[in-house]
């Protein structure tokens, strides 16, 4: 409990010790390039590469490659795919949940329904985890109360069903057609 | 776009927050209604069946949703059931269920607490909850309750509580870490 500590002393320590960081002389960054199907380059930041777990692994089993070509994804959704992990990089460095939360929520709401039915398979091919939640989220919201024509025609998935099947289903689960928005 | 992989299409029915909704994908596709069985959660909100005119009874209607769903791990029932629905639904369920939320609602109903077995004795069918969640609780004499060995988390909101009741049915959750009784009144 010593008063005899000298105020400007310390203050001239302080600035000694916590040099600003120069963001400018950062060592540059390896870029790695992703191939769509419809034959799009995309070069992007190896930090951000490696959260597609798929890119990943694909590098760990050759490591030499500069491009990797991704078959089952085209380029508009793998641009957005992209858009979304360069913000998970940026909270990862600075965790703030809030802001995190607020983002992903802004992402998904500002994307019309096509996009996200687009990247769900694209976020699954790529094995982005939190993009997945996120997006099934999304999907589970937007059709809330809504009929099963409304579910089809959202997802694009045909009904396979006979119509006496599809009748016979609608009888077992009755209840739930009461009250159900059509639009 | 290819069709969406089975996986996921479990993961959406998972994010649902209406059972209703659930019941209706069934309906999507035969590979959406083939995706029912493996959903881990189910949700009925307290209007459930407030439009509800059919011949089923609300208990019967969730009893056939859990009945369609093979690993059933987290039920949250709001909307209004009796005992005996609960102990069928719990008979069905009481292995793989970790999470179970009930609005109980009978503060005002006397009658229904002391029945037996009372909707509360029913829960100890449901050996391996880790959670627990309970509204609207009448506890005046304590719930044969044997034991939740797994139950971590006992969450009690909005209750009439006896202290023997409470102290017995504590007794049942040896490993509890987080109680929280919000709202209890009782002594």
């Amino acid at each position: 409990m010593s008063s005899s500590t000298d105020s400007p002393t310390l203050t001239t320590e302080t600035t000694q010790l916590s040099p600003q960081p120069d963001t400018e002389t950062a060592k540059p960054t390896k870029k790695i390039t992703l191939k769509s199907s419809d034959n799009q380059i995309f070069e992007v930041e190896e930090s951000v590469a490696m959260e597609f777990a798929t890119v990943k692994s694909f590098f760990e089993d050759s490591p030499s490659t500069d491009t990797v070509p991704l078959p089952n994804v085209t380029a508009k959704p793998l641009s957005q795919v992209i858009e979304f992990c360069k913000e998970q990089i940026k909270f990862k460095a600075n965790p703030d949940e809030a802001q995190k939360k607020k983002y992903n929520a802004e992402f998904v709401t500002e994307k019309s329904d096509k996009d996200l039915v687009d990247m769900i398979p694209v976020a699954n091919y790529l094995e982005i985890k939190d993009l997945l939640d996120v997006l099934n989220q999304a999907v589970a919201d937007r059709i809330e109360n809504k009929s099963v024509e409304y579910v089809r025609s959202f997802f694009g998935i045909d009904n396979d069903f006979t119509a006496e099947e599809e009748a016979a289903l609608r009888r077992e689960h009755a209840w739930a057609y009461e009250g159900v928005d059509e639009d | 776009m290819e069709s969406l992989p089975d996986a996921i299409v479990q993961c959406i029915f998972s994010h649902m927050n209406n059972a209703k909704d659930v019941a209706i994908c069934n309906c999507v596709s035969k590979r959406w209604k083939e995706s029912l069985p493996f959903i881990r959660s189910l949700y009925f909100p307290r209007n459930s069946f407030d439009n509800h005119t059919g011949i089923d009874h609300p208990d019967t209607i969730v009893w056939k949703m859990i009945s369609s769903i093979v690993k059933l791990e987290e039920l949250v029932v709001y909307s209004p059931f009796s005992s005996t629905g609960l102990a069928s639904w719990l008979l069905l369920v009481s292995s793989s269920l970790r999470h179970l939320e009930l609005r109980l609602d009978n503060l005002a109903e006397y009658q229904s607490c002391i029945e037996s077995p009372s909707k509360l004795d029913c829960i100890s069918a449901a050996k391996n909850l880790e959670s627990l969640k309970l509204w609207g609780v009448l506890m005046v004499k304590s719930p044969k309750w044997d034991a939740f060995p797994k139950l971590q988390t006992l969450e009690i909101v909005g209750a009439r509580l006896e202290d023997p009741a409470l102290t017995a049915a504590l007794q049942a959750c040896s490993n509890l870490k987080n109680l929280l009784l919000l709202g209890c009144e009782g002594g």
